[in-house]
């Protein structure tokens, strides 16, 4: 693989672009290794400039997407759409590439793969779209600010930083995979140094805390790979090029010369972990389990100036197609081969989707099972408390974004009820059992639970036909509340951080006056909590209105209660800020205002979350809605 | 940009704008100064926020100007062009479906509603920072704590469920804070960009943006002095309640969106303009009515939502005066008279009556407060409710024109309650005041002009904008008889109007001092406060004046809202205002002879003799606890939320605190698998003997075993 | 007497094991489990030559087999005498039920 990536007539950039963004901190992380054990101070710079160099790259990856959407939109419209451009089209170019070898790589799409394990049809498959960019945008900032708020952090402060850089890699690694397999390693590799960053260096009940996260996510983690390898059994060889049936075939023959061409031919089997072909038979399957199987047809040549809407044109008054199946295959036959199949049943779409949705319900997390975080929250130090409300979180709702729905839309559009409900049951859940804290962090773990249930319910928005612009609304707010909570709540308990440095506890019924001797501080704190709030013109609101104007939509009673759990946030956070920062106490009036180093980590937070809440369009709408667009636009028109 | 010729509407976004500039420099600077180790505050900022707010008032009075000229000569398209613009701030999807992008606009929009509105608001607004400036003087150095035990708060609400604390001040003195001026000038900034953003806003979408803005800045203005528990219970509150209006305003906006896919005001107007709206459901209708009226509900401090607004005295006189008087409370107004046409006619009457039942609750209350804030406190909450009745019984221009006339003279009367706090230093109860107009004259008679204005005497601006609404509100009431209550309870509520504020003037700067010490010490304001005053007085006496003057209706602003008025659809209202427009002189009568007879009375009482000390007595019973609607809603609502916090926090994740109240906890109920798997490792660890023997018997059953099991199955 | 046969050496054998393992189980001295092996292992050298001798295609691998057993045997009761000798320096006993440091 090394040597394909050095070649110089294969030279991919977007290879090693993205490669770098995975494993820069990894290699950071190595590079501590070798620093002294008494260099202190030189080994947080490294890491420091190991998360700023990958922010920086994360940067001109956003650049490099921002340009690949402008090539190639259509001036005429606002929007940065294009077919084209949609994450699966380019990930199947490449992948024609890797399996038969026939045509070369492009260094401009921001999709790489490479064949990794061939016996088992692994891909080291990387790529970006605007959903995955906008996570990965946001776990370098975190991870950045998290570095330079552990810079308190004094007892075996090199293992720290390595497992903190491993957990960084491990989660920007994640975000870009395009390999259900690579995917899993990544998660997997997330999984242990979160483990001792909260066992060795966490607060009273860390051994606790600990292997009680570890325990939950490995739970979901074993669904996980349950559903992986179920899909891998799939036999997709009707939605791969047919190039690498006809290899199949080939290796066939090879083994027993026996067999005719034919009969090769037919007996040949494709199996894949890349989960855009397996959405393409999630597809399929949707559409074959609703009866409307004259909808699945062959994808055209790729032509010239050929978009969907001319497609669309051409078919007026038939319901829509849906191109799924490759170039060259025989119809008839390969929905046969389709219904055939086990994934064709009910009853496995249910169980993997089942199966998927708890594996990362686990992580954003969902009410029954979210009993993991405010442990791990607590018991964590503060740095590590920002890195996981800031970014594992999202993971879930990454993997559910990009994941359970394309994979299983039947049984996602069967069940889309149960999971909007599911949201709005931890939106409501969380905000009351916050209000019932008497310690900060713990509240704010809660808070947690309830944002991240805005997220559940704008993915489960399912309206299709004309109203599927309002589900586009509502996964939009999804994906922008995502970015905004995780803004937001890693700025507050960095704040939580800041006062237990001073006072050592968090109790909230002994603070009190906190805005007295800490002015700037409050001035931050009061934005951030009125940003988690849904404050307009803060970064919290967007996301959160554009649930709920798309949920309505799909339900108005889930959507009402959503709109009914705002007054319980302002509830709970406002009867916090009164508590902590308001009124007089002689126990606080000798604190410090906050410091330089704790100014830099804040200021970030605070001009971000103002910045998202005024320009969200500018910044983040106008780059990650055509992912969003391309995301619904395949799954709306199947219902 | 600023391409005045072509879009002189922008005049008014520049005026939006404006305030913006001293909030960011007073926040960088003091942010910069605090870190630096400099904090006391600087004066510099105000003045720009004063400077400031008036060069938005001179525009806005251009823009006015212009505007009233342009409207008459113009045809409408070319006015609209002139005076709106939009562009996109959200935009999603128009590119896959084929249906139109959804979008989220910002932009503005002036008709002669707002234009009045933003003149009125930068007016008003200028005076009042104005008169800040002389109020909040003593924030520019250090101020005193008040000594321990008197309204100090440490943190917790009064439903906080832990023991209590003692707290005591350190003996050494810590007494005092840092002065806050510049912050109180930050807030007001903001507060009057957010404001201003309210009237200009040409969608609901921005409307709820500027909404929940003003309430932030009132949350911190009330909270100004945040060392007193009250303070910061009362900013929550304030802000708690307008959420759950906001609640309200946002299904409204859910449903237009997902009826019409816009949130333009004008758009939605036109789509309501004949009696039968199409793409919506009667049912739908009235929910996006109800929905947008429950957030005027909340802001405007009408019943049930009312509670919030005498409690928010709390915070410093001109916050009281400007946010709470004339223009944040005045924002749930001019909303529902901004989407007349949206409401159904159920939803019309909701409005009306809820306007009623405002007026006279908070008008009996009122009647037995003892601090003068608090008077003018439940007085506010009665006139919004004679607006929010007015605009129910079809009579649009006499709410609106009753909300012009009322800025100005409830802006009157709180800055001379401010006054006469700020020369009394800080005293606020009335049973201790009296004899004051010798010792503060300005004030006083100022004050009596008010006094006068808000209870309708003839040929001030209070009389043109009762007359008006008394007379809609018979000409309802004899168009739909078996709503004649909303025409009776105005006309008693004007009496108890008269009577209430004649009482507080009386008890104030009437008779003679009943507190010799407080009365020596009282000094009038200075002029920086004072002509603030005159300035309103003249306004509340000839802001309504039209030609003739003593025809009420012949008002110049009266005239001007009408033309502007919209559709309405409620219940017989062409028949209402043509009996309006009969029996105006009938209306007019009777609300001048309940005015006297509430002036009369309150002179008896309080005015013709020093009253009794049963009089001065502490008010009990039902009114003097605000119709127990605090303590209702703690009971029901907010105790029972803690309750329930506090049960699901116990159910989540059993209490390590308290021993668990025999509630099974969630947390252990997940953690009973870990317990169940831990417990079979335990019962298994027992085979494991480490004893030979066992083994050995353990190896020789199972090679038995398995040895049958083989030749059972050879058999 | 009649013509010898397998079976009775094979009952013999069993026999044996069958006490062989039976000491094994219930001795409590560790010299006797050894005695309990070397049991078991006689009866299995006598399996193998019973077997050796009356199974027609066998022709020495009974007997061969019995000889290996029979070393074994020493080598085995060596290992196992030097690591109770080992128990006792630490236990001062060599009753097998003292012997619970592997328990689970």
């Amino acid at each position: 693989m090394l040597d394909l990536m050095l070649s110089s007539t294969d030279r991919e950039l977007d290879l090693i672009q993205l490669s770098a963004l995975a494993f820069l901190p990894a290699v950071f992380a190595l590079v501590l290794l070798l620093v002294p054990s008494g260099w202190k101070t030189a080994m947080r710079w490294t890491a420091v400039f190991g998360t700023a160099l990958t922010l920086t790259v994360g940067l001109c990856t956003l650049v490099d997407y921002h340009t690949l959407l402008d090539s190639r939109s259509d001036r005429t419209t606002r929007s940065l759409y294009h077919p084209a451009t949609r994450l699966d089209e380019r990930a199947d170019a490449q992948l024609a590439v890797s399996a038969t070898g026939v045509g070369s790589y492009l260094s401009d799409d921001l999709v790489a793969r490479r064949p990794w394990i061939p016996r088992f049809d692994v891909d080291y498959a990387l790529g970006v779209d605007g959903i995955s960019l906008v996570l990965v945008l946001l776990t370098a900032v975190v991870c950045l600010l998290a570095v330079i708020a552990s810079w308190t952090i004094e007892t075996n402060l090199r293992t720290y930083l390595i497992l903190l850089l491993t957990l960084e890699s491990g989660v920007l690694g994640a975000f870009l995979s395009l390999d259900l397999f690579l995917f899993y390693v990544f998660y997997e590799v997330m999984l242990l140094p979160m483990y001792f960053l909260i066992g060795l260096w966490g607060g009273g009940n860390r051994k606790y805390a600990a292997i009680k996260f570890v325990i939950y996510t490995l739970l979901g983690s074993v669904g996980l790979l349950a559903a992986i390898i179920a899909l891998y059994s799939v036999n997709v060889r009707d939605f791969v090029p047919q190039d690498l049936v006809k290899q199949r075939a080939a290796d066939l023959k090879r083994k027993d010369p026996a067999l005719t061409d034919a009969k090769a031919l037919q007996l040949a089997e494709v199996h894949t972990f890349d989960f855009v072909t397996l959405g393409k038979v999630g597809r399929a399957v949707m559409l074959a389990l609703n009866h409307q199987e004259d909808r699945i047809q062959v994808a055209r040549k790729k032509e010239q100036g050929t978009n969907e809407a001319d497609l669309r044109r051409d078919r007026q008054g038939t319901p829509e197609p849906v191109l799924l199946l490759a170039e060259g295959v025989d119809r008839e036959a390969a929905i046969a081969r389709l219904k055939g199949q086990s994934v064709c049943t009910p009853t496995f779409q249910y169980v993997v989707f089942a199966l998927l949705f708890v594996g990362f319900a686990v992580k954003v997390p969902i009410v029954p099972l979210h009993h993991w975080l405010p442990d791990a929250h607590v018991e964590a130090p503060t740095p590590i408390s920002m890195i996981l409300a800031g970014v594992l979180l999202k993971l879930g709702g990454y993997g559910l974004l990009r994941f359970a729905f394309p994979l299983c839309p039947w049984a996602a559009h069967q069940l889309a009820w149960w999971v909007g409900l599911i949201g709005v049951v931890g939106i409501v859940y969380g905000a009351l059992v916050a209000m019932g804290q008497r310690d900060f962090k713990r509240l704010l773990a809660y808070s947690s639970v309830s944002h991240m249930g805005y997220v559940v319910l704008g993915l489960a928005s399912w309206s299709g036909g004309a109203d599927a612009r309002y589900w586009e609304w509502a996964v939009n707010g999804a994906l922008f509340q995502m970015l905004a909570h995780g803004v937001t709540a890693s700025a507050l308990f960095f704040v939580v951080g800041v006062v237990y440095d001073r006072a050592h506890h968090r109790d909230l019924t002994r603070f009190g006056g906190l805005k007295e001797p800490m002015p700037v501080y409050s001035g931050m704190s009061a934005i951030l909590f009125f940003a988690s709030m849904g404050l307009p013109g803060l970064c919290g609101f967007v996301g959160e209105f554009n649930v709920v104007l798309g949920a309505w939509k799909f339900n108005w009673g889930l959507a009402v209660c959503a709109i009914l759990a705002t007054v319980l946030t302002a509830a709970y956070l406002l009867w916090a800020w009164q508590r902590v920062y308001l009124g007089v106490n002689p126990a606080t009036a000798a604190f410090p205002d906050v410091s330089a180093r704790e100014v830099a980590v804040l200021l970030p937070f605070v001009l971000l979350s103002i910045a998202l809440g005024v320009f969200p369009s500018f910044l983040v709408y106008q780059w990650a809605e055509p992912s969003v667009a391309g995301w619904v636009s395949q799954l709306a028109p199947l219902q | 940009m600023f391409d005045l010729s072509a879009h002189p509407g922008r005049i008014y976004v520049l005026a939006t704008l404006l305030p913006l500039v001293p909030a960011a420099v007073i926040l960088l600077v003091g942010m910069v100064r605090h870190l630096a180790g400099r904090h006391a505050p600087t004066t510099a900022g105000a003045y720009l926020s004063v400077a400031c707010l008036l060069a938005s008032a001179g525009m806005a009075g251009w823009g006015a100007v212009t505007y009233f000229g342009e409207v008459e000569r113009l045809p409408a398209a070319e006015v609209e062009a002139r005076w709106g613009e939009r562009f996109d701030w959200i935009r999603i999807g128009g590119s896959v479906t084929d249906q139109p992008a959804a979008v989220l606009p910002v932009g503005y929009r002036i008709d002669r509603l707002s234009a009045l509105m933003f003149s009125m608001v930068t007016g008003i607004g200028s005076l009042i920072f104005l008169f800040a400036l002389g109020y909040m003087a003593d924030e520019k150095k250090s101020v005193p704590l008040p000594p321990q035990g008197e309204g100090l708060g440490v943190g917790g609400s009064h439903s906080d469920h832990s023991p209590p604390h003692p707290h005591p001040l350190s003996p050494g003195g810590e007494g005092s804070r840092r002065g806050r001026f510049d912050r109180f000038f930050l807030y007001l900034s903001l507060f009057a960009f957010s404001m201003l953003n309210l009237l200009v806003a040409d969608n609901l979408f921005q409307v709820f943006v500027s909404w929940e803005l003003v309430g932030v800045c009132s949350f911190f203005l009330i909270g100004f002095y945040y060392e007193r528990r009250s303070a910061g219970t009362a900013a929550n509150k304030a802000f708690i309640v307008n959420r759950v209006g906001d609640a309200g305003f946002l299904v409204g906006m859910a449903v237009a969106f997902a009826a019409f896919g816009t949130l333009n005001i004008a758009d939605l107007n036109a789509k309501f303009d004949t009696n039968h709206p199409q793409d919506i459901s009667h049912t739908l209708w009235i929910v996006l009515g109800l929905g947008i009226f429950l957030g005027a509900v909340g802001k405007s401090a009408q019943v049930p939502l009312q509670t919030w607004l005498p409690d928010a005295m709390e915070g410093p006189t001109p916050v009281s005066a400007l946010i709470h008087a004339a223009t944040m409370v005045a924002a749930g107004v001019y909303l529902v008279g901004r989407c007349y046409p949206m409401f159904a006619p159920e939803v019309l009457l909701v409005i009306a009556y809820i306007g009623l039942v405002t007026l006279f609750i908070s008008a009996t209350t009122a009647l037995v407060m003892t601090d003068i804030k608090r008077v003018l406190a439940y007085s506010t909450c009665s006139q919004l409710g004679y607006m929010m009745l007015a605009l129910g019984v079809g009579g649009w221009t006499a709410g609106l024109l009753h909300l012009l006339t009322h800025a100005f003279f409830k802006a009157l009367l709180f800055l001379c309650a401010g006054s006469v706090i700020h020369g009394l230093h800080h005293e606020q109860d009335l049973r201790r005041m009296g004899g004051l107009r010798r010792k503060m004259p300005i004030t006083a008679y100022t004050m009596l002009v008010g006094v006068l204005a808000i209870s309708g005497a003839p040929l001030l601006s209070g009389w043109y904008s009762k007359d008006q609404i008394l007379s809609s509100a018979l000409g309802f009431g004899m168009a739909n008889t078996e709503h004649f209550l909303l025409f009776v309870g105005p006309l008693l509520t004007a009496a108890l109007t008269a009577f209430y504020m004649f009482r507080l003037w009386f008890l104030a700067f009437g008779g003679e001092p009943r507190d010799r010490k407080l009365y020596d010490h009282a000094h009038e304001s200075p002029a920086v406060m004072t002509i603030p005053l005159m300035i309103l007085a003249v306004f509340s006496v000839g802001v309504a004046w039209g030609w003739p003057i003593w025809d009420a209706e012949a008002s110049a602003l009266g005239k001007l809202l009408h033309a502007g008025q919209p559709h309405g659809h409620g219940l017989k209202l062409d028949q209402a205002h043509k009996l309006a427009e009969a029996n105006h002189l009938l209306a007019g009568g009777l609300a001048l002879a309940a005015a006297a007879v509430g002036i009369g009375y309150a002179w008896v009482r309080y005015g013709k003799q020093a009253p009794t000390p049963a009089q001065l007595a502490e008010p009990t019973g039902l009114l003097a606890n605000r119709w127990y609607f605090d303590d209702v809603y703690d009971a029901a609502f907010v105790n029972r939320t803690v309750d329930a916090a506090h049960l699901s926090a116990n159910v989540d994740r059993a209490n390590p605190d308290r021993k668990a109240e025999g509630v099974p906890s969630l947390d252990g109920l997940m953690n009973s698998a870990a317990t169940l798997a831990a417990r079979g490792g335990d019962a298994l660890r027992a085979v494991q003997t480490g004893r030979i023997r066992v083994y050995v018997l353990a190896l020789a059953l199972t090679t038995i075993g398995l040895l049958g099991m083989l030749f059972a199955f050879i058999r | 007497m009649s013509e010898l046969s397998l079976p009775p050496f094979l009952i013999l054998s069993a026999f044996l094991l069958a006490c062989g393992v039976f000491c094994l189980a219930t001795k409590r001295n560790a010299i006797g489990l050894l005695m309990g092996v070397e049991l078991i292992l006689n009866a299995a050298n006598v399996n193998l030559v019973a077997a050796a001798r009356f199974v027609p295609s066998l022709k020495l691998e009974g007997q061969v087999f019995a000889l290996l057993v029979v070393v074994l045997a020493a080598a085995e009761a060596a290992v196992a005498l030097a690591i109770f000798l080992n128990f006792y320096n630490n236990h001062a006993t060599i009753d097998v039920d003292e012997a619970t440091d592997l328990r689970g």
